[in-house]
């Protein structure tokens, strides 16, 4: 295998590693006819992230493996892994960044290349894949100004690449946002906090950063601050949740995520359901989405609410009011419905028609050993976008604006309340606001002291929340 | 905290509806001023009163505290505190979590702050607002786990007490004398303060490796107020012969410290009660406004 990636793309190639990076110490690389597939998977099996490139991410892509290095020949696949740190330390961020900015990139016309170049530092990488009797290394090149090559030999383990099944048709909660208006909010959480809680509530999406430490009553005040970001639903591409039933997550994959997509510069889309399944953060860049990159996380409920609120639920689904902000609804699935696989290990299965990609498809159960987190039984295609709800196919939404204003989603919810069940909690009471959100609004976040006589345990933050839901639900 | 201290907060719980809420209308003063508070301590008492707010910082272990006078309108508006102890509260704060909460507010458009409870655990929140690009408005709230205190806990800590100072004087723009002292640092645990009544005032090291001195002339000595001083002329300060320097040995790097209020200060008073104490007053307010706010520093001095 032969790859090179010119200057245009090395920043990104860049980032994905540094996200990479942040799962584990090791990368998995998943090379076929026409793609690269990069993933990792964390000790505790609870987060995963693979990085699709595709051909059209190289400047130049050859495939001719060695038969003795395949797995399987249905789909000609070469498996290896090799050490993160020694890639991040050739693919230093700082030798891309004045060099090739996307915005640059897209700017700069076929006459200015020259120009441009003359900025680079590093203008090419290109990867081989040496497999001779004595040494077998994966070879990266970065051919530099002034004519400076840099050769770097890392050594690899050939060894099967991991996978993740993900349902994507069976996510009833998704958003997509640009990610610089997410990363700037994300900003806010402090650098101590390991969890984050997700949850839909009024119109709003709801982050709150989340430590859960064990303080002894003398040091209560040095428990971390606990931050709340609450984002209206008007900040979103699209969105799509129910309300009323918080998920937990590990802060540290979530962060990665959403940096890496600021540093593509696109949009992430969340695909989640209920606690225990987990969650997918995509991040797709380029016209014929050249990177796609995957992360998957594990959820859990979060601890103070999980009892209560399951239980009210019923279904799992969530009895919750669900409020969308954009025409499509969840009608559009065409998701071939596979099986679910519970396996352990890395155990091929026959390809199913719909993927042309994926030929090994190991489920590694994303299980840990507290028996909240159950073992990820889910399907996925990570790499086929038509089967999948959340792209943006043209054909559908052709005059569906982005951004909606509140006069159109007010229409467009009453006539949509058919279809659905339409207990939207947004009908009567409007949660838009223009400006400064007024005091009833603040007061849903917090819990105002005024209300209780004592500063007794009867009223509780989480009491109050659902509250609120039952008043929006009930109509 | 003492447990004894703890279970007296506890009690404080059931006393009745207690209500503290504030919009910030001066974020990037409040914020520079929790800054400097992180500096002295890790813990902050915060009281609310009804027509002021005192931030004090007693760090164990160390010779400086600071006592802050802060009235309501300087840096809030619409401010409501209720309790049954003639309407004031007391808090134990954590200072870097408050400083880092404010300082992720700037910006934002709107910033509330208020005192609730999650849990069984009392929580100053600050809520900001943000609008978002599509006029949408986002929501950050930080919620900073704190302690209320009782009264009869308060009443323990008391402010400190100094002699009459021998001389007091108008300090020179604290930016300029934190980059001296920021040097001193790095050389000397001790430096040595000294001021005349004749508006001088000099910083020095004194160490086996070197002797630096930096003096500065045509300061200002401030006036008595004869309404506070009960006979001017006998002060200490004015029955001494103005050229003859005051002289105190401070820790440098906690002198440091102290200096980064720089960022906020307005005019600052030194006051140098020999063999005692120096007392800085930091004014961050001007003369002219109608509302003032000012941090008193006391740092102990030695004698070595």
């Amino acid at each position: 295998m032969e790859a090179s990636i010119s200057y245009l793309n090395l920043r990104d190639f860049s980032k994905v590693l540094l996200a990479l990076s942040k799962i584990d110490d090791a990368v998995h690389w998943q090379m076929k006819r026409n793609q690269i597939t990069l993933a990792a998977l964390n000790s505790s099996k609870s987060g995963f992230a693979t990085a699709c490139l595709r051909q059209g991410f190289f400047e130049k892509y050859v495939f001719r493996p060695d038969p003795l290095q395949l797995t399987g020949f249905a789909n000609e696949t070469i498996e290896i892994k090799t050490q993160l740190r020694p890639l991040l330390a050739i693919f230093k961020n700082k030798l891309f960044e004045s060099s090739s900015h996307p915005a640059n990139a897209v700017a700069a016309s076929v006459d200015d290349d020259t120009a441009m170049k003359r900025n680079v530092t590093v203008e090419q990488a290109s990867f081989k894949l040496v497999t001779g009797r004595h040494n077998c290394n994966l070879t990266v090149k970065l051919s530099c100004k002034h004519g400076i090559v840099k050769t770097f030999r890392i050594s690899y383990e050939q060894i099967e690449s991991p996978h993740a099944m993900f349902d994507k048709a069976n996510c009833h909660n998704t958003w997509t946002i640009n990610s610089k208006v997410l990363r700037d909010l994300i900003e806010h959480f402090g650098q101590r906090t390991e969890e984050l809680y997700l949850e839909a509530a009024n119109d709003r999406l709801l982050l709150t950063s989340f430590t859960e430490e064990v303080v002894h009553n003398n040091d209560v005040l040095k428990q971390p601050t606990q931050t709340s970001v609450s984002i209206d639903g008007k900040e979103f591409e699209h969105v799509a949740l129910t309300q009323g039933v918080p998920i937990a997550m590990s802060l540290r994959e979530f962060r990665a995520a959403v940096s890496l997509a600021d540093a593509l510069g696109v949009d992430i889309n969340a695909y989640y359901s209920t606690p225990n399944n987990p969650a997918l953060f995509e991040i797709v860049k380029g016209p014929q989405q050249d990177v796609v990159v995957q992360i998957i996380e594990a959820t859990i409920a979060p601890p103070d609410v999980n009892s209560k609120a399951t239980a009210a639920a019923g279904a799992p689904t969530g009895t919750g009011a669900r409020w969308y902000r954009s025409a499509r609804t969840d009608g559009v699935l065409q998701q071939a419905a596979t099986s679910r696989l519970t396996s352990m290990l890395s155990v091929p299965s026959p390809a199913r028609p719909e993927l042309n990609a994926i030929t090994a498809a190991a489920a590694e159960p994303l299980a840990a050993a507290d028996t909240s987190i159950t073992s990820a039984d889910i399907d996925a295609m990570p790499v086929e976008p038509e089967a999948s709800v959340s792209w943006r196919s043209q054909s559908d939404n052709a005059a569906e604006p982005l951004f909606q204003s509140i006069l159109f989603t007010n229409s467009e919810q009453q006539g949509s309340n058919d279809e659905n069940r339409g207990s939207q909690g947004g009908g009567s009471i409007s949660y838009y606001v223009d400006e400064m959100p007024n005091e009833e609004e603040l007061e849903a976040f917090a819990d105002d002291i005024d209300q209780d006589e004592e500063f007794g345990p009867t009223q509780r933050q989480d009491l109050q929340i659902h509250g609120i839901f039952s008043q929006s639900t009930q109509r | 905290m003492s447990c004894a201290g703890f279970l007296q907060s506890l009690a404080c719980f059931f006393s009745g509806p207690m209500r503290f809420k504030t919009r910030i209308s001066n974020l990037p003063t409040l914020s520079r001023l929790a800054q400097s508070l992180d500096r002295i301590g890790k813990f902050c008492w915060i009281r609310l009163m009804p027509e002021t707010v005192n931030f004090v910082v007693i760090p164990e272990f160390k010779t400086t505290q600071v006592w802050a006078v802060v009235e309501i309108e300087t840096v809030f508006e619409d401010y409501i505190v209720q309790s049954n102890a003639e309407n004031v509260i007391n808090l134990e704060v954590p200072t870097a979590n408050l400083y880092k909460a404010l300082r992720s507010a700037t910006n934002a458009a709107h910033a509330t702050l208020r005192l609730t409870k999650q849990n069984n655990q009392a929580i100053l929140s600050l809520s900001t607002t943000w609008s978002g690009r599509a006029f949408g408005s986002n929501i950050v709230t930080h919620n900073i786990a704190v302690k209320v205190l009782s009264h009869n806990y308060v009443s323990l800590v008391k402010e400190p007490t100094v002699p009459e100072p021998n001389c007091h004087i108008f300090l020179p723009p604290l930016n300029v004398m934190k980059a001296v002292v920021d040097r001193y640092r790095s050389m000397s645990d001790r430096i040595i303060f000294s001021a005349n009544m004749a508006g001088e005032l000099e910083l020095a090291i004194c160490t086996p490796a070197a002797k630096i001195k930096t003096r500065w002339s045509n300061l200002q000595n401030p006036e008595l107020d004869p309404s506070q001083v009960q006979d001017v002329s006998q002060h200490p300060s004015q029955m001494r012969e103005p050229h003859e320097f005051v002289e105190m040995r401070l820790d440098s790097r906690e002198f440091s410290n102290i200096l980064l209020v720089s960022n906020v200060s307005r005019k600052v008073i030194a006051c140098l009660c020999e063999g005692h104490a120096l007392v800085l007053y930091v004014y961050i307010t001007d003369p002219e406004d109608e509302h003032t706010a000012v941090l008193t520093y006391y740092m102990s001095t030695f004698l070595d």
